[in-house]
């Protein structure tokens, strides 16, 4: 049996289904102490002073780290620009809190409860400062500035011109104009950040703590320590999911701290209501298009005008803006197009990583065009679709050529016929839903595509880092494979095994995976993000595999050991138009939306989801149909139930019993995962990544699905009960 | 610490007595709403009694004059599942299979969740509608009350301390019933429930019953909807004007619905529940 395309099952399953597995919050060691942060849990103000006498008398407590104690008191994972700890003791622009969460002192003390005792003692003297409570307000004349840096509250504006967006619209027969808005979102993940610090026996600071990118976290660390990274080591423990969620440092500075301050282990671990309150969530963003075709239903030009809540630090928030951007017309080959892209800070919490990163905001825009652009021309919106799908070497907006393996007319086309759309003489033809007798139950069907990056774009220099080491005789006994990258519970690590398998032909159970401890896999993999990990880490993996396996034939010597970094393609900046190559690949989905919708109280109940998402190679079948699932449901969650509000910088939402995510009553009826197999030319056995995809066309496939249904558009979300009968009550 | 007491009574007698005499007792029957009490750092030190051991309190019978029983520790998977409620009390079984979650309903009972009255309780509305009486027993006797009577305001009942349901009566008059139910998206409770019971005569709505929960303080019978379907031919127009009086509440406003939305509701729900107990009535 071949090791890759086998759906083998996970190593870590039994573990964690009955709880023996260490997540970061069950570790602990001799002698721990304990840690509770203080929040400063109002949006905007400066802190005129701290009292921590009371606090610090409390018995049992250790010590009380503030401003004054952070050797460096900045981080973030793309510009430096958070506070640490807030507070007097280092420069004005630490002295100020800038959104809810951000943290003011950590208590570390003997026991939970006396750092809790000492916390609430802790005296902080506030001067309320004016709230910027949305982009809008932000980028008004007088508003109060949040980074020095930034007067106009700006951290980014991309600008790309491809073509004549005049001249393109003057070819055009039909243009359609559109506004949108979509909210923010919480990972939710299982296990809300904890993390356990100590010097270990080499005297380094060592933090286990669940992450996506160790040697990232691990830079950052020395970088506010002021240390140099080696003396910094950073573990991965099993890590309860992330989603973008674990790319911002959270716990792991202070602990390291604490832990250097002290001479002892340090532990812990936010509650959910922190962990809300205190990590980043997916960009709220709001978009103004207009699209524009010729009669026979070619795409002549667009031109978008999307801003993005920043929140109060900027996170991965350029990153994301830069993504939103070149997927903000959709997988279409359009010659005119002109996009004017912001991201804005405010006093909400911060904006950052989040599955699909800025491609789900921006195709629900393109794609809610691309439906209305159909309706308006009297096409099929699969027709519309498959007439300007992109191809191998279409011009993306910043210019460049796709990149070769572009699969976007064979997923369309493949989910299309999946749910019933058929090919006659006129084109494909949308099925009819069958209606239910009650009368105020309204079903429809609806279809939207996507395309998305696989690794970091835009001129980072992408690589990742395996050993691979062979034992044995004369035949292949045992295999140690090191990469770093993180399984953060989506199963990178089985496929690690498999490709490794596959490349030395042998059987999966003889690899062993070692990893993410950055003082047991030196070399970075780079983060599990990006849909990039299998990508990546299996191209590593499999260089490192077939030169340990040339070795292992050439040489005497046992084990063989070899070392291989993968390098893939360079990408560029964009420039003042735009113009760049932003990625090496990219991954290709379809879905389509059975859905149906209370006309009289709002509900919206989704039956059935077809996605057709092109994985190059199935690594392992079974972890990508669980992928695919998902990543539907978490998305079905962003555009219905999944209402993160935020009012005047406060969070209105800080409990799972208030922002909702999916349970099992609320899912689809079913989801049919199409999994397509188009090779792509750099990936690891034709491997493309896929874990974002199926999120990106849900929310537009859902909304056109209500617009077959009814005849309304909804152009908001989340679609709650309430604005589904506003926008009905609107439109009628 | 919390310091909780445990005692199992084995008779009603037993289980009055104790709750009589002894300070800070509880009853517990399914413990659905007393065991969060903790959590929510309500339950200081406590003696709960726990009914489950009494017998006879978990049967389903008719009474000789033809209404139909039911213990008071009756579990709402049991009222969902018997065939005499469903057959002849149809409001009563869907709302009942519509409490919760599978676990909540094997454990959670009749009597647990009249006496806690949440207000977006399920089953008071059912009970306003059906014209339930509810048998009590306290230190000075036995009494029964018309559910009318034994919801007297948000989380308050006519239950006195010491006393305990025993059981339920609900007559079996005819016509039909039905139960609509908008779940409220966090809790599973009512975010709005209508409970209607309607006979006819002669094809037009002569007694009717219609009460509302979830949208309101407490569940509440709508008699302007009542009085307003009477004597009607129960047409959708009809019925869809009678909707209109479920006006002039106070209805109850959270960040999954306001009060607007739960009035809107509530008018939903009454076309629906009344126009399928209207069907079953025919």
């Amino acid at each position: 049996m071949r090791a890759i395309g086998s759906s083998l099952p996970r190593g870590d399953a039994v573990g964690k289904v009955v709880g023996a597995t260490p997540y970061s919050g069950d570790l602990s060691m001799p002698g721990m102490l304990h840690a509770v942060t203080l929040f400063a849990r109002r949006p905007h103000a400066r802190i005129l002073a701290l009292d921590l006498g009371e606090a610090g008398r409390v018995p049992g407590v250790v010590c009380i780290l503030t401003a004054a104690d952070v050797p460096h008191n900045r981080f973030g994972l793309n510009v430096p620009d958070q506070p640490v700890l807030c507070g007097p003791g280092d420069d004005e622009h630490a002295s100020r809190v800038r959104f809810v969460g951000d943290k003011v002192a950590v208590v570390v003390a003997e026991t939970v409860e006396a750092a809790e005792r000492a916390r609430a003692l802790i005296r902080v003297e506030y001067e309320a400062l004016p709230v910027v409570p949305n982009p809008v307000a932000a980028r008004q004349t007088g508003a109060p500035v949040l980074h020095a840096a930034h007067p106009d509250n700006v951290l980014l504006h991309y600008r790309v011109r491809k073509g004549d967006t005049l001249a393109g619209f003057a070819q055009a027969d039909v243009v359609v104009e559109g506004e949108y808005s979509v909210g923010g979102q919480e990972h939710a993940f299982l296990q809300p950040e904890a993390g356990l610090a100590w010097l270990d026996e080499e005297g380094r600071v060592a933090v286990a703590c669940a992450g996506q990118w160790a040697h990232e976290e691990q830079e950052q660390i020395a970088h506010a320590l002021r240390l140099p990274d080696e003396r910094v080591r950073v573990i991965h423990p099993a890590i309860g999911g992330a989603f973008g969620g674990r790319e911002d440092i959270s716990v792991q500075i202070v602990l390291a701290l604490a832990a250097q301050k002290t001479g002892r282990p340090v532990k812990m671990v936010w509650t959910r209501e922190e962990s809300i309150i205190g990590h980043h969530k997916r960009h709220p963003m709001t978009y103004r298009c207009r699209t524009g075709a010729t009669r026979d239903g070619r795409l002549v030009a667009a031109e978008v005008e999307l801003v993005s809540d920043c929140g109060a630090y900027a996170s991965t928030s350029t990153k994301v803006l830069g993504n939103a951007t070149i997927m903000a017309v959709g997988p279409y080959d359009i010659p005119h197009v002109s996009i004017d892209a912001y991201t804005v800070y405010t006093n909400n919490v911060p904006s950052g990583a989040f599955r699909g990163f800025g491609a789900p905001q921006s195709h629900f825009a393109a794609e809610s065009q691309m439906n209305k652009l159909a309706a308006a021309l009297g096409m099929d919106p699969v027709e519309l679709r498959l007439k300007n799908a992109l191809r191998d070497g279409s011009l993306q907006v910043t210019q460049a050529p796709m990149p070769a393996g572009v699969s976007m007319d064979h997923v369309i086309e493949q989910c299309a016929e999946s749910i019933g759309w058929r090919r006659t003489a006129q084109g494909w033809q949308r099925p009819a839903a069958a209606q239910p007798d009650s009368p105020w139950l309204r079903r429809g069907i609806g279809f939207a595509a996507a395309f998305k990056n696989i690794g970091f774009s835009f001129g980072y220099r992408e690589h990742c880092w395996a050993t691979v080491e062979i034992h044995g005789g004369g035949d292949i006994d045992r295999v140690v494979v090191r990469c770093a990258g993180s399984d953060v519970g989506q199963g990178a690590h089985l496929a690690f095994q498999q490709i490794a398998a596959e490349a030395l032909g042998i059987e999966a159970e003889k690899v062993e995976i070692v990893s993410a401890d950055t003082a047991t896999t030196p070399g970075s993999s780079g983060s599990a993000s990006a849909s990039r990990m299998t990508f990546m880490a299996g191209n590593a993996i499999r260089g490192a595999a077939e030169k340990a396996l040339a070795m292992w034939r050439d040489e005497e010597d046992r084990p063989v050991i070899a070392t291989y970094e993968f390098n893939p393609p360079a990408t560029t900046p964009m420039d003042d138009m735009g113009r760049s190559t932003p990625n090496f690949t990219y991954g290709y989905v379809a879905e389509a939306v059975e859905a149906e919708i209370d006309t009289e109280t709002g509900e919206v109940r989704v039956r059935r989801v077809v996605c057709a998402d092109d994985v190059g190679r199935a690594v392992n079948p079974q972890q990508v149909t669980g992928q695919i699932e998902g990543a539907v449901v978490q998305a079905q969650g962003w555009a219905t139930i999944e209402n993160f509000v935020q009012r005047d910088g406060l969070v209105l939402t800080p409990h799972l019993s208030t922002y909702l995510i999916p349970t099992v009553r609320d899912i689809p009826d079913r989801v049919d995962s199409i999994i397509v197999e188009v090779p792509d030319p750099l990936g690891p056995f034709g491997a493309r990544g896929m874990a974002e995809m199926p999120f990106i066309p849900f929310a537009p496939a859902l909304t056109a699905a209500l617009h077959d249904a009814t005849g309304v558009w909804f152009d908001h979300l989340p679609l709650t009960p309430v604005r589904v009968l506003e926008t009905l009550d609107e439109q009628a | 610490m919390l310091a909780i007491q445990y005692k199992a009574a084995q008779s009603l007698d037993e289980a009055v007595t104790l709750l009589a005499t002894t300070a800070g007792a509880r009853a517990l029957a399914g413990g659905h709403t007393l065991l969060l009490e903790p959590t929510r750092s309500q339950l200081g030190a406590a003696t709960l009694v726990d009914l489950g051991k009494i017998q006879g309190l978990n049967d389903i019978g008719f009474t000789r004059t033809g209404a139909l029983r039911i213990g008071a520790m009756t579990t709402i998977a049991a009222l969902a599942d018997n065939a005499d409620i469903q057959r002849d009390l149809p409001a009563l079984a869907e709302a009942a299979s519509q409490v919760g979650d599978p676990q909540v309903r094997n454990w959670a009972t009749l009597g647990g969740s009249l006496a806690d009255n949440d207000p977006e309780s399920d089953l008071t509305a059912v009970l306003l509608a059906l014209d339930a009486q509810l048998h009590l027993q306290g230190p000075n006797g036995t009494r029964a009350v018309a559910a009318d009577q034994f919801i007297t305001g948000p989380r308050q009942t006519a239950l006195t301390q010491g006393e305990l349901i025993t059981d339920v009566r609900i007559p079996i008059v005819g016509g039909g019933s039905a139960y609509e139910k908008f779940k409220h998206p966090a809790t599973l409770y009512a975010l709005c429930g209508v409970a209607a019971h309607v006979s006819l005569i002669d094809g037009k709505v002569g007694a009717c019953r219609v009460a509302v929960t979830g949208a309101t303080e407490y569940a509440t019978r709508l008699t302007g909807v009542e009085a307003a379907l009477a004597g009607q031919e129960p047409t959708a127009e009809a019925i869809a004007a009678a909707s209109e009086a479920a006006s002039g509440l106070a209805f109850r406003g959270d960040p999954f619905g306001s009060p607007e939305y739960r009035a809107h509701l509530t008018r939903v729900l009454v076309q629906r529940a009344v126009t399928r107990a209207v069907e079953r009535a025919r």
